[in-house]
Order: C-alpha cells, then sequence, then structure tokens
C-alpha cells in the first residue's frame, strides 16, 4: 500500500498538465483502473455499490416512508453482511495494526460510507446526487484504501486546485507520513514484538512503556496513513478533511476521541449516538442511563468495526465505560471533593498534565486487547499485575 | 418563547445542568473546539432547545454546526420557524 501511495504522487505530475476540466474525469480513471489493479472484487464492488446508492438517492425521495425505510434497512443488513464477509472471510480477524486477514482492502471504509449516505439519501429532503458524483467520491484512490472517512457533500463540490501552495503542503504531508510510517511505527513494531509475544520475562516499566508503545504504533500508523491519503490528495488539487488532531495532548478521553480518527468519530456520533441517544430520552430512559446505552453501542461498533474479535468488544466496552466517567461519573465525583482540588485540576497546567497522562495511559492499557488476540491480551495483564 | 430570554435561559441550562461556566461562553465561542460541549451534552441541549422553542428537531439536524455557539444556535431555529 505505500508503494501504492508512491506511484500515485508520481503520476501526479502527468495529471497536472491536463486541462482543467478534464482533471476530474481522469481523477476517476486513474482510481477506476488503481481498483482493478490493487483487486478486482474491488472494483465490482465500488461500482455495485455506487449504482445501490445512486439508484436509492434517485428512487428514495419518491418513496413512502415505510417502504423507504424497509428498503434502507434491507441494504443496511446486506453491507454489514458484506462486511462480516470481508473480515472473516480470509481466515479470521486479525490484530491491529495489521491488514491481514481481510477479504478486499479498503471495504470497511466503503461500507461505512455507503451507509452514510443511504442514510441521508432517506432522511434528508431533496437529497440528490449524480451517479458521477457518487462514484468518484467511492473510487477516489487517495482515501479508498484506509480513509479518512469523507464526508460525501464535502467532497462532491470541490473543483480539483492545483496551485504551488497545494501541492507543497502535500509533499510535506507526504513526508510526515512517510516518516510516522517507516520510521516511528516500524521500529516500535520491532521493539514490542517481543514483549507482546513475551510479557511474563518483562518487568512492570517494559510492560508499561510497552503499552505506551503500542498506542504510539497505532497513532503512528493510522496518522500516518491519514498524512499519505491527505497528502496525496492534495496533489490531485483536492482536499481531504483532517483525521487526527494531537489526540495524546488532549486533556480527558472525551476530547480524545474528538481528535483521534475524528471522521471516524464524527460518523459514531452521526449515525449511532444521536439516533439511539435520541431514541432512548424520547422513551422516558432517563438522561444518564440513556448517554450510557448510546455511548455503549456506539463503542462496541467501534470496536467490531475495527475487528471481529472478543477483545474488540472489551476494547469499546471499556471506551464507552471511560467516556461515560468523563460525562457522567466525574462531575458527579467532583461535587464530593474539595472544591480547591477541582478548581486546580481544571484550570492548571499541572492538572491538564496530569488528566492528559491519565487519559492517555488508559488508552495505552486499552490498546493490548486489540494489539494481542484475548488470550495474549489476558496474559500481558497478568504479567503486568504479577511483575515487579 | 421570548428571543430576549434566549441567551439568558441556554446560559442558565448550560451552567445548571451541563456544569458548564458559561462565563467561559461568549456569542460567537466555539463550545466544541474548546472542550466545553460534547456529543452527551448535545444531545441534551437538543432536548432543552425543543422544549424552549417548541419545535421537533430532526437527528440530521443535531450536529456540531448548528450547537457550536449561542450564535449558531440561534441562526438554527429561527432558520426553523415559520415565517411570520
Amino acid at each position: 500500500m505505500l508503494l501504492g501511495f508512491l506511484a500515485l504522487a508520481a503520476l501526479a505530475p502527468a495529471y497536472w498538465l491536463l486541462p482543467a476540466g478534464w482533471r476530474p474525469g481522469a481523477s476517476m480513471a486513474i482510481g477506476l483502473t488503481g481498483l482493478y489493479w490493487l483487486d478486482p472484487r474491488a472494483l465490482v464492488l465500488v461500482l455495485g455499490a455506487a449504482t445501490v446508492a445512486f439508484g436509492f438517492a434517485t428512487l428514495g425521495p419518491r418513496l413512502a416512508l415505510a417502504p423507504r425505510r424497509a428498503i434502507l434497512v434491507l441494504a443496511l443488513l446486506a453491507l454489514a453482511a458484506l462486511f462480516v464477509w470481508n473480515k472473516l472471510g480470509a481466515g479470521g480477524h486479525a490484530v491491529l495494526p495489521s491488514q491481514a486477514g481481510l477479504a478486499v482492502l479498503g471495504l470497511s471504509y466503503l461500507v461505512l460510507k455507503i451507509a452514510a449516505l443511504l442514510v441521508e439519501a432517506a432522511r434528508t429532503p431533496g437529497f440528490s446526487a449524480t451517479f458521477t458524483e457518487v462514484l468518484h467520491w467511492l473510487c477516489f484512490l487517495p482515501i479508498y484504501p484506509s480513509g479518512p472517512i469523507e464526508e460525501f457533500d464535502h467532497f462532491r463540490h470541490q473543483q480539483p486546485r492545483v496551485t504551488r501552495a497545494r501541492v507543497l503542503g502535500g509533499c510535506e504531508r507526504l513526508l510526515f507520513g512517510y516518516s510516522k510510517l517507516l520510521l516511528g511505527s516500524h521500529y516500535l513494531g520491532q521493539w514490542t514484538a517481543p514483549l507482546l509475544a513475551d510479557p511474563a520475562s518483562a518487568s512492570r516499566l517494559e510492560l508499561w512503556l510497552g503499552a505506551y508503545a503500542v498506542a504510539a504504533r497505532f497513532y503512528l500508523d493510522f496518522s500516518g496513513y491519514s498524512d499519505l491519503a491527505i497528502g496525496v490528495a492534495a496533489l490531485y488539487g483536492y482536499e481531504i478533511e483532517e483525521n487526527f488532531d494531537w489526540p495524546f495532548l488532549r486533556r480527558n478521553l472525551t476530547q480524545f476521541w474528538q481528535h483521534w480518527h475524528m471522521t471516524l468519530t464524527r460518523f459514531l456520533r452521526t449515525y449511532l449516538f444521536v439516533p439511539v441517544s435520541r431514541l432512548l430520552l424520547r422513551n422516558r430512559v432517563p438522561g444518564p442511563a440513556a448517554i450510557l446505552a448510546a455511548q455503549v453501542v456506539s463503542m462496541l461498533f467501534c470496536g467490531l468495526w475495527h475487528g471481529l474479535g472478543w477483545g474488540f468488544v472489551l476494547w469499546g466496552l471499556a471506551q464507552a465505560l471511560g467516556l461515560a466517567w468523563v460525562g457522567l461519573g466525574a462531575p458527579r465525583a467532583a461535587r464530593h471533593l474539595p472544591p480547591a482540588l477541582v478548581r486546580w485540576w481544571r484550570s492548571s497546567r499541572a492538572g491538564y498534565a496530569a488528566s492528559s497522562f491519565v487519559t492517555a495511559s488508559f488508552f495505552a492499557a486499552t490498546a493490548i486487547l486489540v494489539a494481542l488476540d484475548l488470550r495474549g491480551a489476558l496474559a500481558y495483564f497478568a504479567a503486568l499485575a504479577a511483575s515487579r | 418563547m421570548d428571543w430576549n430570554r434566549f441567551e439568558a435561559d441556554v446560559r442558565a441550562f448550560l451552567r445548571d445542568d451541563l456544569r458548564i461556566d458559561d462565563r467561559e461562553v461568549s456569542e460567537a465561542s466555539s463550545l466544541y473546539r474548546s472542550g466545553l460541549l460534547d456529543s452527551a451534552s448535545m444531545v441534551q441541549l437538543a432536548a432543552f432547545l425543543e422544549t424552549w422553542a417548541g419545535i421537533a428537531i430532526p437527528d440530521r439536524d443535531v450536529k456540531i454546526e448548528n450547537f457550536d455557539s449561542l450564535r449558531a444556535m440561534r441562526d438554527y431555529l429561527r432558520s426553523r420557524m415559520p415565517p411570520a
């Protein structure tokens, strides 16, 4: 995949020579050709998904509410089945950040994008889209394999603008991305591999450092690929939404998730958290219970989207409980603490640093759940508890 | 519904129900970017504004752009009001 981004970047100067009006078509042609080269099944899936989404966006508004909802539910169930097939089809789930174990690369992102488009087409009055707009959005190669989960409306209204500033900015992002992936992620992976394989022989300090290194590796890996996607897209004149914004410098888990994989967080908020919590509130479920239930649904989905395994389920539950603690538990706990201490924690730099450290430590500890299979993760935690 | 009371009523809700220090909130300041508003508080804020304005806010409108500041909330609610 790294070479694929490089090939796309190398092709960009030829793209710049094209008349401006030809560039969207050329970008789409490159996308479709690239998908065929990547995996012919990916091309078939993208063409099929674009056809279904365009058909629903065109016919859906003419249908009555009940059949429109029925078709939407059926389409979402089909997407879920496709997603499960993709995760399990090639022999089971993988641990993060490996892409091994997927039947078709990029399908997890494709499924989310199509689901979002279908829901918007079903619930937005006057929604319309052309087949070309949908197809270009889905096959735009820089963001196809690993996101960001670019919003349809943000992408379709863009006219590619190749400017010196944008090209230089794109080159800079490519440099950042490759540095993160080849230097940071690669070497951290090498350093953590023996710790993850045999935690029993490591000290407590090594195990904690190992957990932080795993979390840092996830960050460098995911944000590195986002940098590559944003950088290559800039070389083709497109502005793609940001996906990471210094998450480890945030003071609590809520803010962490607002700045970690931001386009996925937006998807979870828009299509799971908001509808689920509001449905429960409308049905007279008490506020805290509704918020907690919506957090659990959203983060369980988040975990299972990353991988179909018990470690991912526990990881999602842990994130949900952490978010619930920040939103519901901590404010209540603060009422029982001395006001001066609470003020210091909330407003001083030392309080901010301590809070960020606790947040990063929580994320690092839970990262072990998805860096290993469940048995391996439990062995890691057992070694951490028994070590000195 | 009294538009003259809008800002005072929202500030009271932010302060008393969401425990947000409303002294940090100006007319245009971003509640989301400043870390004062999150998904959970946005949903509660939407419920409050529904009651305040006497309208139903659809799920598709419960997004940061519409609730990010006092001005954004006011603009959104006004856009949903039937023309006088």
